[in-house]
């Protein structure tokens, strides 16, 4: 297991420097970003001199190495926009996604894993038609459609909670539950399939051979094998959550990871751009090495050396 | 068998089938007895409706099976007119199953200690502590070496015949007075099936608990059986003492069975088998459902469905003409 750890932790290296590459290339085939900070009337000898001074002449596995030196002493540079240390701007957004992602994450998992459990237990019947109808139209409904739509009730009919922004408790409701939507879909009918199938197996004859109460046969037997592949699941949306929340993040002014690289798009701010890819990049490593890890927990038959 | 106070009793179990085809009959009339401290075989084919019998009296047939019974009684309870919890109650406690498949009738994600004590304090109310003791103590019951250590491991350390000792062990764990085990062996290799026969038979006596044993297996039935029920397309069609069965079959069937089994002595290469296939639960022949496949078939079997009559003082045949067919004096 420790070995395991070790050779995953190894493997992360050329990850991180295929990462660095696409980062750093794209950002520089996205345009030249004296663009944008020189005025419309510049010359075209300002423009030079300004390249010069940035080292945007050079060549650019030249840049790119020094782009490299600097990553490794944890400087993505400045951003030009506020003309502060674009890894500690990026930080400091990190928190506030983590916030989102886990209230959404919490009413994802609590919405999805009774309701797929129950439309298991009841296939076939009409509740189980309306949850599997819901969990379509919910994988189905762009996110900020889905937000849109919850303003326009929750905020605009009801007046009970707060059309965007951030700060109280009552701010975190609406964009996680649009959020929760996205994640909660695809989990029911996985759970539904899993169950399904797993009733039918014959540990959970024995389980009730031995006399136990149905409800803890399904939930505790059943469930139990049924929540490896939720594990993977969730894992892969995790990253999506915390730093992918672009849309949801804009539509509802929530000042995290997601909308702070939209922001940083547009205003081409390119160390910023940088370091919210980099950093997204390594939180969908770190989810995809803790699922590993779940699956030992759960699963003794999985088993790394 | 008469000289036995009844532990199982049961009359007239008919379990059918919800298909889209409608309803079709898997189990027709039924009805026997299991004596205490017995150990009765209930023999047949794949699909003759034996596994739907146990599962019937331990009240687990799949969601889509209709199970009506005049009596299933248990130690003088009658389990048909039980409340689901109730019942729920007596298994594993009263009543205990052991499974065709040691591989995979274990939970893969619990431990061997997890899912033995569960079964213990479900039906005690004992400490975690006490449980293990006693989970520790079943282990040593069926022979598993290391018992401390066996109750830390998931199932997929163990072999296939550890794991039916488990199984074993799980379902003596509350000492049941009626044990069920369906085709127990079936999946071992033979010298393993011979150590689980000789400990079933074992703690059947410790426990002084009374064995309804399903097999295909005759060679199993002749070392283990006391009494066998040979079921033949849903129905009893021979009831008798092991020694008598053996010595003479009366039902065709029985004999075809019989005579399928291979002989240390016999010297054709080419082993007896009964022509034909079981037939399709919905469409059933008329008359004798044997008859189709019976090399004694005649006129009035195609017609007459025979009744299961007691001859030869305590056995059952269902055949119009045993009497005439006499019975190869076998072996």
């Amino acid at each position: 297991m420790e070995r395991y750890l070790v050779r995953r932790l190894l493997q992360v290296i050329p990850v991180l420097i295929i990462i660095t590459m696409v980062v750093f290339f794209l950002v520089n085939v996205a345009g030249d970003p004296t663009v944008n900070l020189l005025p419309l009337d510049a010359t075209p000898e300002d423009r030079e001199r300004l390249r010069e001074a940035m080292g945007l002449n050079r060549p650019l596995y030249i840049q790119y190495f020094d782009f490299i030196k600097n990553v490794l002493r944890g400087d993505f540079g400045d951003s030009y926009r506020f003309n502060q240390p674009a890894l500690d701007l990026a930080l400091a957004r990190i928190p506030v996604s983590v916030q989102l992602a886990g209230v959404s994450l919490l009413f994802a998992i609590l919405f999805a894993i009774p309701m797929g459990i129950l439309s298991a237990q009841f296939s076939g019947t009409p509740f189980d038609l309306l949850i599997s109808g819901l969990s379509v139209l919910g994988r189905a409904m762009p996110s900020f459609w889905v937000g849109i739509l919850l303003i326009l009730l929750f905020s605009v009919n009801l007046r009970i909670l707060p059309v965007s922004g951030s700060g109280t408790p009552a701010h975190i409701i609406l964009p996680a539950a649009t959020l929760a939507v996205q994640t909660a879909a695809p989990i029911i009918p996985l759970i539904r399939s899993n169950m399904l199938s797993i009733m039918h197996e014959d540990y959970i004859r024995t389980a009730r051979s031995k006399g136990l109460r149905e409800s803890f046969v399904i939930c505790i037997h059943a469930f139990k094998n049924a929540l490896v592949p939720v594990v993977t699941i969730v894992a892969l949306q995790i990253p999506g959550l915390v730093g992918g929340a672009l849309i949801v993040e804009t539509v509802f002014a929530w000042p995290g990871l997601g909308q702070f690289l939209i922001q940083a798009i547009n205003n081409r701010d390119m160390s910023i751009v940088q370091v919210c890819i980099f950093l997204i990049s390594i939180i969908t490593l770190i989810a995809n090495l803790i699922a590993d890890l779940v699956y030992c927990l759960i699963d003794p038959r999985i088993k790394y050396q | 068998m008469e000289n036995r106070e009844s532990l199982l009793k049961i009359e007239n179990l008919n379990v059918y089938f919800k298909t889209e085809n409608g309803r079709i009959q898997a189990v027709k009339d039924v009805s026997f007895e299991i004596g205490k401290g017995e150990l009765v075989a209930l023999v047949g084919e794949s699909g003759c409706g034996k596994s739907i019998t146990s599962l019937s009296v331990m009240g687990l047939t799949p969601k889509n099976c209709q199970v009506e019974a005049k009596s299933i009684s248990l130690g003088g309870r009658e389990l048909t007119a039980m409340k689901p919890d109730e019942l729920r109650k007596l298994r594993g406690k009263e009543m205990a199953m052991i499974f065709q498949e040691p591989l995979t009738s274990l939970n893969p994600l619990f431990t061997i200690g997890y899912q033995l004590t569960e079964t213990i304090r479900i039906h005690n109310q004992i400490s975690k502590k006490e449980a293990r003791d006693r989970a520790v103590e079943l282990l040593k019951k069926v022979e598993i070496p290391r018992p401390e250590s066996i109750l830390k491991e998931y199932p997929n350390a163990l072999s296939g015949g550890m794991r039916q000792r488990v199984m074993i062990a799980i379902a003596m764990a509350n000492n049941p007075t009626l044990l069920i085990a369906d085709e127990p062996t079936t999946a071992l290799d033979v010298t393993i099936q011979a150590q689980i026969l000789r400990l079933m038979r074992q703690l059947m006596k410790e426990y002084s608990a009374s064995i309804l044993f399903i097999t295909h297996d005759l060679g199993v039935v002749a070392e283990i059986a006391d009494r066998v029920i040979v079921m033949y397309a849903g129905q009893i069609v021979e009831q008798a003492d092991v020694f008598s069965l053996f010595h003479r079959p009366l039902h065709p069937y029985t004999q075809g069975l019989m005579n399928s089994t291979i002989k240390i002595n016999q010297s054709d290469e080419v082993l007896d088998t009964i022509n034909g296939v079981v037939p399709n639960l919905s469409s059933m022949p008329e008359g004798c459902r044997f008859h189709p496949r019976c090399p004694y078939a005649r006129e009035d079997c195609r017609k007459t469905m025979p009744e299961l009559s007691a001859v030869l003082g305590n056995r059952y045949v269902r055949c119009l003409h045993w009497e005439e067919l006499g019975g190869d004096q076998n072996g």
